[in-house]
């Protein structure tokens, strides 16, 4: 009477086997989202002074407390990538397989490459890579290390991206199953790699950029390319894009901007404004005002927020405007990547730039939910104007309105900022643990100091300032 | 003829007459014998007896000693007239005990300890949830309650946890079945409610008999879940007899025992001060800045989410005029009162009505008990009604059967969520500003004048829930109990159907079927407006969970003479379980239309599902053997076929052996001053299975979908096909002894228990891309002493008695040994507390992972010159804050009876073991409690030593006794600043306590105070339940009650619990 057993034992709500784009489909949608939203807005997007933060999350105080859940999530999302290639086992050279098998190690290269921004040492080459093989503790690599392999893994997987193979269909939220597009997605962030280590490894930066650059894979070419994933506002929360999320099931005191980043759109007189903050009353009129950020206790308990700006009621924290698509990687990412490298003469001409840049902008405001889709004259000929300018002065334009763009973007605007350093920005009043500076890098997760300790203190050892908020990551080494 | 007449008149002990008793004359000599039985005024009568010599008159009736006169010489034309007193079996019962498969056994043939509870003992101070009765009443067993209200949970652990996950709780099997016990949908450290267990809805009054089985030496034969203890409970049936009516009713009143310490001195704000101003032209400015320029108006509130505005760290309130965060213009004086009079007195009632009687050959017990509970929070009420019907009968020469029914039908409404919850009334009560009272946040809407006038909330509207604080989990308790809703039905069916055949003298075959099913519906929802729903729109949930056990058992039972001395008897059996859980139901959120509580008037809804069952085989055989009534030896076998494991690892084995020996009576030891003694030892495997579905990694798919797409995720768990049963091994040993013709008894033992191969979900690191493995690894062990010392101290010839009982139980546990590489296992973490278990320490080690004191070599703590606050860890660090388990266990019985009274007296007591208290931490960061008062002018001195750094720049003590002033304010700021900043050891309490659990005193009613041929008996009681401490060490909360749930995760880690209720109550019994 033992012979029901296995069938009495088999799981009845879930199944062993399943579409990998079932799987893909939930990485991309959480994997964009896990940039945005009230947690990073209020960490990294406080510390880049896009939003203010505020006392219930001590870190955007620079209070030193470690990233758990960020961690987690990324190597969630890992998880997640490896069963896909686990159930694309056999089909790797197969066009049932293997551009999908491509496509699912490009967004594994993304989601490494973000986290070793963050972090610095992560463990990577280690890592499992399948089922036969779990590594309960693997060792951190150093970022050096990671950066070429990263670099690498983008160009293996983009010699197997065939166009006319079997691709993901409606799971794939970014390119509905274009191949092509994915090859312009690998070569863009191969773009992205290359410059991330100016600094650090300025040999192969130029290297990996100019083949980007000038590969016939091209780059992400109009907004009709950007990588993003759509969101819904009639939905259950966590389909909502994840500002408004944050604005609907968040915390209300976290939900004003920055003064930072009010004040420089204002100085702008940028019609983008408007679309993104709120105003509020003083004396009758209507105006833009942001908080500091990491303000002192005293600051705090006398502040009156009714007198700042929220992210705008009729955009981004509004239930009835046109969601929102979630961005992971634009157009105009890679235009102001491409001025970048212009201005450096890797892959094109330093005149190159402006147009590179001017195009970029454009297509920052003509996305949602600007929507603008011209740029005011008096704003090209004053603030986006390269007469006259540096190539210094030129990369501080570029880069604070790459600052802009990034709004919202936390993980990827607080890499920027700390790889041009630009736009120059002041520390909040408040010392925290950092006596009074703006953190370089996250704190390592908790969990894997204490599970993974060994590997976790042979990293920290490799670092100046230990596992702390002041330590640098590899490639924030600008001079 | 000259034949005599005997009669007589039978009573019991209470003298009551006794109907039924059978009544037997006879006399060998001359071959006389005649039957008869006493009618209803207890009288018999015998007539044509003859003359002779000899007689004995036998009489007998069930729950009776039977009784023999002999010796009596019958003359011609005799008139006998006999006054006969029988005594309840009851008294017997105290040698008898029921152990395993129901089986009654002289409890000196035991080589294992079984406590056994009598169902008054239970009975006398009405617990609602029986399992909290045992409390201090059994050695060994630790006994706490979740604070969850009226229908909350018990957990019961018995001789420490076995078990590094799930729950360590013991089986209960009442008449010889097998009962549910889950806790489904348990609260978590972040809300959720506690919906009642299992063992609490059965009716106390329907409890004859409690045995507690501890661990698996006296629990073999059950199997698997039987490893952490059972316990037997025996139900009353009918006797024999005349029809008994019994009625009692039962009325307490309960209030808190323990309330935290509130001040009423500051009011809400900062430094001393308050934190806006009103200028008179309207505008709001800063405190700072109307002191700056002398602006005319009245200070402001401000509303706000944390310490910087919502804090009581404000002006002292001396009745000056101020505007309140809301705008009302108001005298700033204390509100001591808001938490206590936001709650009631806790009242219940219980009416318990039973009927019984019969025959010899068939006897039956009727039973129905309501009990209704009307909560300590207001609205929260439980009503639950119990009927229970059971009848015996001889079927044939031989054949018996034994059949019962209880039908529970229980409802329950507004429970309250518990823990770090917005809807938790405890939660925002502790917090609450001190100045806010209640006659402003009892109006809980918004009015248009407020939200015109309010101050740093934001997005408020008049209708919309009135909060105090601004975080996206906060509400109001008035709006809480009066316009959120939840309620939960509970109908459960436990029966059970058991045929015993008596083949032969010395074989006896048994078959029984047992079933235990309920249906458990909840439902709740948060209308429009409720300020932490989904777009302030509402919400709600609604669910179906179907439950169901079955059990099957068979059982052979022989006993045999080997010879004048010698006796053994072997039982074997089989036995079928299977457990099978459904759940279904929906969620939903946005109210289309107000007021319309139904699925389809949601705009958003999901669905919810869950499925499990799992299936058990057993085989077994035990044994006893006896030697000349002084030497036994029990022995068993039991094999278990579990679904939850693989083809090859589904059957597993264990065994059991236990001996006692009675060395008074082989030695022929007959003094007066030693009257008994028993030695006994016991070794005993118990193996288990784990849960079902634990074998494979599966993908489940998301519940929604993202614009129609549908998506899946992997198992964060890594399995293990090839996983194997746990197994716990334990031996036992000890003595019973008993002096001075048995005025004096002890009982002690030793125990020791390992459970190996624990079926464990091993958290690693993330980096593995998994959160746990699942694995067989794990071993703890619980090794300790129990002794019960039993005394009649006073036994006097008018009839005073003083009966003592002390028990004591210390239990030392230890994780042994976890995973390969793995020192310390996560069991739980909450807000910056982690509870472990490591590897050579006792289960529930307390780690704060915040900040720390910087002391010197000796301990103290250490001053920093420049600031006179204590030096805390510039980083977070792990500290060791002690462990959650007690040192030891004890209890302390006494009753005293003279004539109609008795009075009982129950001092539990726990000393050792540590807990966090959320509450504590939320008391400092809010500066709502007295210790945060003292020197909040400036004048606090923190205790410590004043440092100095060493010539390696490290701080050391200067030697001088720290005399730097500081602000209060200030200092507790070091201690706590925030939920995830604070020195984790500033919140531990000890959990030590000795508490006056229970003093109930009985009386009764003289008969002749009753109508006469109506009312047989009364008694009359009043008891008072947790009246108060001797002892208690915990800052503002009592330690029993602190779980949020009864899981092993929830210990040591208190949640703004809902405080203990001290019971005053009164009953009334009467038997027809």
């Amino acid at each position: 009477c033992t012979k029901d057993f296995e069938k009495i034992n088999t799981p009845p709500t879930s199944v062993v086997s399943v579409d990998p784009g079932l799987l893909f489909a939930r990485i991309l949608r959480d994997g964009t989202f896990q940039e945005s939203g009230e947690l990073p807005d209020t960490k990294m997007g406080s510390w880049v002074q896009h939003w203010a933060g505020g006392p219930v999350v001590p870190v955007s105080r620079y209070f030193e407390g470690p990233e758990d859940l960020i961690w987690s999530q990324h190597y969630t999302l890992l998880r997640n990538i490896i069963r896909i290639k686990e159930e694309l086992t056999g089909l790797e050279n197969d066009p049932a397989g293997r551009s999908k098998w491509a496509i699912a190690e490009l967004y594994e290269v993304y989601l490494y490459q973000r986290l070793t921004d963050l972090f610095g040492d992560i463990p990577f080459s280690e890592v499992t890579t399948s089922d036969a093989v779990i590594n309960r503790t693997p060792k951190f690599d150093k970022q050096e290390d990671i950066y070429p392999l990263l670099i690498q893994r983008v160009d293996a997987a983009l010699a197997k991206l065939t166009t006319g193979d079997q691709s993901y269909g409606t799971a794939d939220f970014f390119y509905n199953g274009n191949i092509d597009k994915w090859k312009k997605f690998g070569n863009s962030l191969k773009l992205r790699l290359g410059l991330r280590i100016r600094y650090a490894n300025a040999t192969l930066a130029q290297q990996t950029v100019q083949a980007a650059m000038t590969s016939s894979l091209g780059l992400l070419g109009s907004n009709a390319d950007n990588a993003a994933v759509p969101t819904y506002n009639n939905a259950q929360a966590e389909n909502y894009n994840p500002i408004l999320r944050q604005f609907v099931t968040g915390s209300a005191d976290l939900r004003y901007l920055a003064n930072t980043l009010v004040d420089k759109l204002k100085g702008y007189n940028d019609p983008r404004l408007p679309l993104l903050a709120q105003p509020v009353t003083i004396n009758g009129n209507p105006v833009y005002q942001g908080i500091g950020v990491a303000l002192t206790d005293n600051q705090l308990s006398q502040l009156i927020r009714a007198n700042y700006s929220t992210a705008s009621r009729n955009t981004y924290f509004s239930q009835t405007f046109t969601p929102i698509p979630s961005y992971a990687l634009t157009y105009s990412d890679i235009c102001f990547y491409k001025a970048e490298a212009a201005l450096l003469g890797w892959g094109a001409n330093n005149g190159d730039a402006y147009n590179f840049f001017l195009e970029g902008v454009k297509a920052a405001f003509a996305l949602a939910p600007y929507n603008l889709n011209t740029v005011p004259n008096d704003y090209v000929s004053t603030v986006l104007s390269f007469d006259g300018l540096t190539d210094a002065q030129k990369m501080e334009k570029i880069a604070t309105q790459k600052w802009i763009h990034l709004f919202g973007r936390n993980m990827e605007a607080f890499a920027e900022w700390r790889r041009t350093g630009y736009p120059v920005l002041t520390p909040g009043p408040n010392p925290g643990s950092t006596n009074g500076q703006i953190p370089r890098r996250g704190i390592y997760s908790s969990d894997e100091a204490q599970l993974n300790n060994a590997h976790y203190k042979e990293a920290v050892a490799r670092m100046q300032q230990g596992d702390s908020f002041l330590s640098k990551v590899w490639w924030d080494k600008k001079p | 003829q000259n034949t005599a007449i005997i009669n007589g008149v039978v009573r019991d002990e209470a003298n009551q007459p006794l109907q039924g008793v059978t009544v037997v004359l006879s006399n060998g000599a001359n071959g006389f014998n005649k039957t008869t039985a006493t009618d209803a005024g207890g009288n018999f009568l015998i007539t044509a007896v003859p003359q002779g010599t000899g007689y004995s008159i036998n009489f007998s009736s069930v729950g009776f000693k039977p009784k023999q006169l002999t010796g009596y010489n019958v003359a011609a034309n005799d008139r006998l007239a006999l006054t006969v007193s029988l005594e309840t079996e009851r008294a017997q019962l105290s040698e008898v005990v029921v152990t395993a498969l129901g089986i009654k056994r002289e409890k000196r043939a035991l080589g294992y300890t079984v406590a056994e509870l009598k169902g008054d003992e239970l009975t006398q101070g009405k617990e609602a949830n029986v399992s909290n009765a045992l409390s201090g009443k059994v050695s060994g067993v630790q006994v706490s309650r979740a604070a969850s209200g009226a229908g909350g949970s018990a957990k019961v652990v018995i001789r420490g946890n076995n078990s590094l996950i799930g729950n360590s709780q013991p089986l209960y099997v009442v008449d010889g079945v097998p009962i549910d016990n889950q806790n489904i949908g348990a609260a978590s450290q972040t809300g959720g409610t506690d919906y009642g267990d299992g063992i609490g809805n059965i009716n106390p009054d329907d409890i004859e008999t409690m045995s507690v089985l501890k661990g698996p030496n006296a629990a073999a034969l059950y199997g698997q879940r039987g490893s952490n203890g059972v316990i037997l409970i025996t139900t009353k049936s009918g006797k024999a007899g005349k029809i008994n009516v019994n009625y009692n009713v039962d009325y307490s009143v309960g209030n808190a025992l323990v309330l935290p310490d509130f001040q009423n001195e500051y009011a809400q704000g900062l430094n001393g001060d308050f934190t806006h101003f009103r200028k008179s032209d309207g505008t709001i400015v800063s405190m700072a800045d109307a002191r700056a320029n002398n602006y005319q108006g009245i200070p402001k509130m401000s509303a706000g989410r944390d310490r910087t505005t919502r804090a009581s760290w404000g002006a002292r309130m001396d009745g000056q005029t101020y505007e309140d965060q809301y705008g009302h213009v108001l005298q700033l004086t204390p509100e001591p009162d808001t938490y206590g009079s936001f709650f009631q007195p806790e009242k219940q009632l219980v009416n318990n009505l039973s009927v019984d009687g019969g025959s010899e050959k068939i006897n039956y017990r009727f039973s129905y008990a309501n009990t209704n509970v009307n909560g300590y929070i207001p609205t929260n009420d439980l009503n639950r009604n119990n009927f229970g019907l059971r009848t015996q009968a001889k079927l044939w020469p031989g054949v018996t059967l034994d059949g019962k029914v209880n039908y529970i039908m229980q409802k329950a409404q507004n429970r309250p969520t518990l823990s770090d919850a917005a809807d938790n009334p405890a939660y925002l009560l502790i917090s609450q500003p001190r100045s806010l009272g209640n006659s402003i946040m009892s109006n809980y809407k918004w009015t248009d004048e407020e939200v015109a006038k309010q101050l740093g909330f934001s997005g408020v509207y008049a209708g919309l829930e009135k909060t105090y604080a601004t975080n996206s989990s906060t509400g109001n308790p008035f709006w809480t109990i009066n316009e959120n809703h939840n309620e939960d039905r509970r109908d459960r069916i436990i029966g059970m159907l058991r045929l015993t055949y008596e083949v032969l003298p010395w074989l006896k075959l048994m078959a029984t079927g047992g079933t235990d099913f309920y249906t458990d519906q909840r439902f709740r929802y948060r209308p429009i407006n409720t300020y932490q729903s989904l777009n302030k729109k509402g919400d709600m949930r609604e669910e179906v969970i179907r439950v169901r056990e079955n059990n099957f058992d068979f059982l052979a039972s022989s006993s045999f003479s080997l010879g004048k001395d010698m006796n053994l008897g072997v039982n074997l059996g089989g036995s079928h379980q299977s457990r099978y859980l459904r759940l279904t139901g929906n969620t939903g959120s946005t109210f289309i239309v107000p007021n319309l509580y139904v699925i389809n008037n949601t705009s958003v809804n999901s669905y919810l599902f869950d499925l499990s069952q799992s299936q058990i085989n057993s085989a077994y055989m035990s044994g006893q053997f006896g030697f000349r009534n002084y030497w036994f030896i029990d022995f068993s076998a039991r094999n278990d076929w579990s679904s939850t494991l693989s083809k090859d690892n589904n059957s597993f084995f264990y065994p059991s052996i236990s001996s006692s020996l009675i060395l008074s009576d082989l030695a022929n030891i007959k003094s007066d001053a030693l009257s008994y003694i028993k030695l006994r030892a016991s070794w005993a495997q118990a193996g288990s299975s784990g849960n079902p579905y634990q074998l494979t990694g599966t993908y489940s798919l998301n519940q929604y979908t993202h614009g129609g797409v549908p998506m899946a995720s992997y198992t964060d768990v890594i399995p293990d096909p090839n996983l194997k049963n746990e197994l716990t091994t334990s031996i036992e040993a000890g003595a019973d002894l008993r002096f001075l013709k048995n005025r004096l008894g002890l009982s002690f033992t030793y125990y020791q228990a390992s459970t190996k191969n624990q079926i464990l979900d091993v958290p690693i690191a993330p980096s593995s891309l998994y959160t746990k493995n699942r694995i067989n690894a794990g071993e703890i062990s619980n090794r300790g002493i129990e002794f019960v010392l039993t005394a009649t101290p006073v036994r006097s010839a008018s009839g005073f008695e003083w009966n003592t009982v002390f028990n004591f139980n210390r239990n030392q546990n230890k994780v042994e040994s976890l995973y390969p590489g793995v020192e310390t296992f996560l069991l739980a973490t909450d807000r910056g507390i982690n509870v472990v278990a490591e590897v050579g320490k006792p289960f529930g080690q307390l780690i704060g992972t915040q900040f720390a004191w910087i002391r010197d070599a000796d301990g103290n703590r250490l001053i920093d010159p420049a600031t006179g606050l204590p030096l805390r860890t510039s980083g977070r660090v792990e500290t060791e804050l002690g462990n959650a388990q007690p040192d030891w266990l004890g209890g302390f019985g006494n009753t005293w009876k003279y004539r109609s009274f008795s009075l009982y007296a129950l001092v539990d007591i726990r000393q050792g073991g540590v807990i966090f208290s959320q509450s504590n931490r939320e008391e400092i960061i809010y500066g709502v409690t007295n210790k945060t008062v003292p020197g909040r002018d400036g004048s606090y001195i923190a205790d410590g030593y004043i440092a100095t750094k060493d010539g390696n720049g490290a701080w050391v003590s200067s030697g001088q006794k720290n005399n730097i002033p500081v602000k209060a304010q200030d200092y507790w700021n070091m201690v706590a600043s925030d939920k995830e900043v604070m020195v984790s050891e500033e919140m531990i309490n000890d959990m030590s306590y000795v508490a006056m659990r229970e003093i109930s005193l009985a009386y009764q009613l003289p008969k002749n105070w009753l109508p006469t041929g109506v009312i047989k008996s009364a008694k009359l009681g009043v008891y008072g339940r947790n009246l108060f401490y001797f002892q208690r060490k915990t800052d503002g909360f009592s330690p029993e009650t602190a779980a949020f749930n009864v899981n092993n995760s929830s210990i040591g880690i208190e949640s703004t619990s809902l405080p203990m209720m001290r019971n005053l109550g009164i009953n009334l019994s009467l038997a027809f």
